[in-house]
C-alpha cells in the first residue's frame, strides 16, 4: 500500500471536531480502570501496583488528548508510541498488583482501557498505524498473560486466558483501523467523483470569465489605444505628433501590463473591496505566486475567516524568503478575547499544518500572529 | 486533500465508516469466540462443542453479507438468525463448559457484542443506534432464554452494556459535532472554489496580456519607429487585423493567442534549407517580412502530434522570440533549431546579438516572461533563456507531446500534416 493519507490530513476540520470523543475515550479508559480496581480490590496483593496502573492509563490518556489538539496537528508518531508504551506499563503494573491472586484474566481491565485508547487514535492516524498500535499492545498483553499462567485458577486451557486477554485490544484496534481506512476512502472517493464534475463546471466558467476578461481588456484599450489607431487609420498618414504619441501610449500600456503581471493573487484578494476588515500585503518578491494550490486555498480560507472582522482587524500578511524556505506571517489587531480567538482559530491551525511547516499561533491580548513556512522545491 | 467532505455528504460517509468499524469489531469478536471454542475442545476432547461452533457460522456469514451489501434484509437477517444462533450457542456452552455458568460469561458477551455491532442499513443507516439497541435486546433475550432453560444464573452483562454505550457515545457525538463542522467546512470549500476560479481568471488575463503585448504594443512600436508620412499598407493591415482580433472573440475561446501579427502562408517563398515545419511557418514568415534573416533547421516527429493549443502556444512563443531578436538583439539573423521525439518537441531560437542579463529588469522582459515563458508553461512546457551581455541569446522551448497522440500514430514519417493543426487560430478542444 502506498502512502495513504491519514484522516487528519484529508479532513483536518473533521479531526478537530472529533476531539471531544478523544477526551471521552481518555476518561472512559480511566473510569474503566477506577471501577474495576474498586470492584476487584479483594484480589489486590500490591495496591501500589493498582495505583501505578491507573496513573499509567491516565498518563496515556493525557498524551492522547494533548497530541490530538488541532494546535499540535498532525498527531505525531511519537505520541502514538507514548500511548502504547504507557498503556503497556500500566498493564505490567496491574499484573504486578494482582500477582498470585488473580483467578480469572477477564477481570483485568487494562487491555480494555488500552483498546479504548487505541480506538481514540482513529480520527487522526492511518488505519495501518491504529492496527499496528493495537497489535503491539496485544503482543505485550499476551506476553504478560503467559507469564501469569501458573497462577490462574479457572479450569480452562491456557490459550483461553491469552485469547480473552488480547481480544478487547485487538477488537477495538480493528474497529479504529476500519473506521480510519473507511473514512479516508470515503473522502478520496468523493474527491475523485467531484473532480470530474468540477472540471466540467470550470470549463463553463472559463468561457464566461474569458468574455469578462476580454471585456475588461477592450474597455481599457478603448480609452486610448483604439481611438489613436482609429484616428491614424482614418487619416491614412502619420504626423510627427502621432509618432511621439505612439511612444507615450505604448509606455502606458506596457506599464499597465507590467503592473498587472506583477500583482499577485494575494494582493488582488486583499485589495478586494468586499472584505470588511482592512488588510495589507508585504510581498516585495511576489513570492505569493509560488504557493501551491492547496496552500493558496488554505491561506485564502484563513484570510476569509480573519476578514470577517469579528475576531481581528487590520490584517497584515508578509511573505519573505530565507534561502529555499518561504515564511508567511499574518498579523492582526485583535479585538476578541484571547481564549475565543484561540478556540476559533485552533481548527485552522490544524488545516494550515497540513500544507505548511512550523505553524505557530501567538494570540497575545492585543495582537494575533500566525507564522508558517514551507520549502520551495 | 484537506478539504474533508461537503456538509451534505458527511453524515452518510460518517455513518458508513462507523458501520465499517462496528463490522470489523464484530468480526474480531466472532473469530475470537471461534478460537476459544477450538482451544477448549482441543483441551477437553470429551466435550460436545461442535454445535456451538456451527451456530457461529451463519452469524459470521450474515456479518459478511451486512458489511458487503448494507441491505436492510441482511441486517434484519443478521439480528434474527443471530439471535437464534446465539441461543443455540449459549445452550451448548451452558451444558458443556463448567466455567460458563452465567449470562454475562465472557464467551457469551463476545457474540452478544457482535450483534450490537450490526451497524445501520439502507435508508435507516443513519439510525445505527436504533439497530445497535435492537442487537443488544436480541442478544440479551437469547441468552436469557438459554439461561432460564438450563437453570443458570442470569446477570446484567456489563461488558455488552459498555459496548452499546460506546456505539451510543460515538454516534450521538457525530450528530452533535456535525453542526460545528458544517459551519467551518464551507469556508474551506468556498476558498477552494474561489482559488480555482481565480486561477482561471489569472490564466486568461495573462493570455490577454500576451495578446495585447504581441499586437497593440507591436503596432505602437511600429508607428513610433515610422517616419511621418503616409501609412505603409503592411502597417494598416496589421493594425486592422490586430484591433479586430482584440475586439473579436476568437482568442477568448482558446488558442487564438498565437501571434496575430504573424502572416501565414509565406514560409515557402524563401528558398531555404528547412523542411516544411508548418507550425513555425507563420512566425518565421512574419519575422522575415520584418527584415530578419531566419534559418530553420532540424525536425521533430512529435511536432505534428501537438494538440492545437500547444501548437499555437509554441508558434506564438517562437514568434515573440523572433520579435525580440528583431527589436532588441541588434542582430539581423536568427536560427531556429527543432528537435525532439514522440514525447516532446524542443525549439531553440538562437541569435548572436548583444545579449542581456536574464536576471536584470529590462524593457523586453514583459514580452519574454509573458509571451514566451508564460505561454509555453501554460501548456505544460518549459522555457529556458540563456544569455549574457555581448554573447547572444538562446531561448530553448520544450513542449510535451501527449502520450495518447504518440501511441496511435507512427512516430516516423512526415512531421507535418500541415493544415489545421498548426493554424494558430485553431480553438483548443
Amino acid at each position: 500500500m502506498t502512502a495513504r493519507p491519514s484522516p487528519q490530513v484529508v479532513d483536518p476540520l473533521g479531526a478537530a471536531a472529533a476531539r471531544p470523543v478523544t477526551l471521552a475515550a481518555a476518561l472512559a479508559a480511566l473510569a474503566v480502570g477506577a471501577v474495576a480496581t474498586v470492584v476487584g480490590s479483594g484480589e489486590l496483593t500490591r495496591p501500589v501496583g493498582a495505583v501505578l496502573a491507573l496513573v499509567g492509563v491516565a498518563a496515556a490518556g493525557v498524551v492522547l488528548y494533548l497530541a490530538s489538539s488541532p494546535l499540535r496537528a498532525p498527531f505525531r508518531t511519537g505520541a502514538v508510541v507514548a500511548v502504547v508504551v504507557l498503556a503497556a506499563l500500566a498493564h505490567v503494573a496491574s499484573a504486578w498488583a494482582t500477582w498470585g491472586g488473580n483467578p480469572v484474566v477477564r477481570d483485568d481491565w487494562v487491555p480494555l482501557a488500552t483498546g479504548v485508547l487505541v480506538l481514540g487514535l482513529c480520527p487522526y492516524r492511518r488505519g495501518r498505524d491504529v492496527l499496528l498500535a493495537g497489535v503491539a499492545s496485544a503482543g505485550l498483553v499476551a506476553a504478560v498473560t503467559l507469564v501469569q499462567l501458573p497462577w490462574f485458577t479457572t479450569p480452562v486451557p491456557d490459550a483461553v486466558f491469552v485469547v480473552v486477554a488480547v481480544t478487547p485490544v485487538l477488537a477495538l484496534a480493528a474497529a479504529g483501523a476500519a473506521f480510519s481506512t473507511a473514512f479516508v476512502g470515503e473522502v478520496l472517493a468523493w474527491r475523485d467523483r467531484a473532480s470530474g464534475a468540477r472540471e466540467a463546471a470550470l470549463e463553463l466558467h472559463r468561457t464566461a470569465v474569458a468574455r469578462s476578461v476580454q471585456q475588461d481588456r477592450v474597455t481599457v484599450l478603448n480609452r486610448e489605444v483604439v481611438p489613436f489607431f482609429a484616428e491614424v487609420l482614418e487619416r491614412g498618414g502619420l504626423t510627427a505628433d502621432d509618432v511621439a504619441r505612439a511612444t507615450v501610449v505604448a509606455d502606458r500600456v506596457r506599464a499597465a501590463l507590467v503592473e498587472e503581471a506583477e500583482r499577485t493573487w494575494l494582493e488582488a484578494l486583499l485589495a478586494s473591496p468586499a472584505r470588511p476588515a482592512r488588510a495589507t500585503v508585504d510581498d516585495p518578491g511576489a513570492l505569493a505566486a509560488e504557493l501551491r494550490h492547496e496552500q493558496r486555498t488554505v491561506l485564502r480560507a484563513l484570510l476569509g475567516v480573519l476578514g470577517e472582522g469579528r475576531l481581528v482587524d487590520d490584517v497584515h500578511v508578509a511573505v519573505g524568503a530565507e534561502g529555499h524556505r518561504r515564511r508567511v506571517v499574518v498579523r492582526a489587531a485583535a479585538h476578541a478575547p484571547e481564549a475565543v480567538r484561540r478556540q476559533q482559530l485552533a481548527p485552522w491551525v490544524a488545516v494550515l499544518r497540513v500544507v505548511f511547516d512550523d505553524v505557530r499561533l501567538d494570540a497575545s491580548p492585543t495582537a494575533l500572529t500566525l507564522e508558517f513556512s514551507y520549502d520551495q522545491h | 486533500m484537506l478539504l474533508g467532505l461537503p456538509a451534505h455528504l458527511a453524515p452518510q460517509a460518517m455513518a458508513r465508516s462507523l458501520a465499517r468499524a462496528q463490522h470489523a469489531l464484530a468480526a474480531v469478536l466472532l473469530a475470537s469466540v471461534a478460537v476459544l471454542l477450538v482451544a477448549i475442545q482441543v483441551a477437553t476432547p470429551s466435550l460436545l462443542l461442535w454445535p456451538a461452533f456451527v451456530a457461529l457460522l451463519p452469524v459470521g456469514g450474515l456479518l459478511v453479507a451486512v458489511a458487503r451489501t448494507h441491505a436492510l434484509l441482511a441486517v434484519v437477517a443478521y439480528l434474527a438468525v443471530g439471535g437464534a444462533c446465539l441461543y443455540w450457542y449459549a445452550v451448548t456452552l451452558f451444558s458443556q463448559v463448567s466455567a460458563v455458568d452465567a449470562s454475562d460469561a465472557f464467551t457469551l458477551s463476545l457474540p452478544k457484542i457482535a450483534l450490537v455491532m450490526v451497524g445501520g442499513a439502507g435508508p435507516l443507516r443513519r439510525h445505527g443506534l436504533v439497530w445497535s439497541a435492537a442487537g443488544f435486546l436480541v442478544g440479551e433475550l437469547a441468552t436469557l432464554a438459554a439461561t432460564v432453560q438450563t437453570g443458570q444464573a442470569a446477570r446484567v452483562d456489563v461488558t455488552t452494556l459498555l459496548a452499546f454505550g460506546l456505539v451510543a457515545v460515538v454516534t450521538v457525538h457525530g450528530d452533535l459535532v456535525r453542526d460545528r463542522v458544517r459551519r467551518r467546512q464551507p469556508t474551506l470549500h468556498r476558498a477552494a472554489r474561489d482559488e480555482q476560479a481565480d486561477r482561471v481568471r489569472h490564466d486568461l488575463e495573462l493570455q490577454a496580456a500576451a495578446l495585447v503585448h504581441d499586437t497593440v504594443l507591436g503596432d505602437l512600436a511600429a508607428v513610433a519607429s515610422s517616419e511621418p508620412g503616409p501609412l505603409r499598407p503592411a502597417l494598416v493591415e496589421a493594425v486592422t487585423r490586430d484591433l479586430e482580433s482584440l475586439v473579436g472573440h476568437e482568442w477568448a475561446e482558446g488558442a487564438g493567442v498565437a501571434s496575430a501579427s504573424a502572416t501565414p502562408g509565406r514560409g515557402g517563398d524563401v528558398p531555404g534549407t528547412e523542411p516544411a515545419v508548418s507550425l513555425l511557418d507563420a512566425p518565421v514568415a512574419a519575422a522575415r517580412a520584418s527584415g530578419l534573416d531566419v534559418r530553420l533547421t532540424g525536425d521533430a516527429p512529435g511536432l505534428a502530434l501537438l494538440p492545437p493549443a500547444t501548437a499555437a502556444a509554441l508558434s506564438g512563443a517562437v514568434g515573440q522570440c523572433l520579435v525580440n531578436v528583431a527589436r532588441h538583439s541588434g542582430a539581423d539573423q536568427a536560427e531556429i533549431v527543432v528537435y525532439g521525439d514522440a514525447e516532446g518537441v524542443t525549439v531553440m531560437v538562437v541569435d548572436d546579438g548583444v545579449g542581456f542579463d536574464p536576471r536584470a529588469p529590462r524593457p523586453g522582459r514583459l514580452g519574454l516572461d509573458g509571451s514566451v515563458v508564460g505561454r509555453v508553461e501554460r501548456v505544460g512546457g518549459t522555457a529556458q533563456v540563456f544569455s549574457a551581455p555581448g554573447s547572444g541569446t538562446s531561448v530553448v522551448l520544450t513542449v510535451p507531446v501527449p502520450a495518447e497522440a504518440g501511441a496511435g500514430t507512427p512516430s516516423t514519417g512526415a512531421p507535418t500534416s500541415g493544415g489545421a493543426r498548426s493554424t494558430p487560430r485553431e480553438p483548443s478542444p
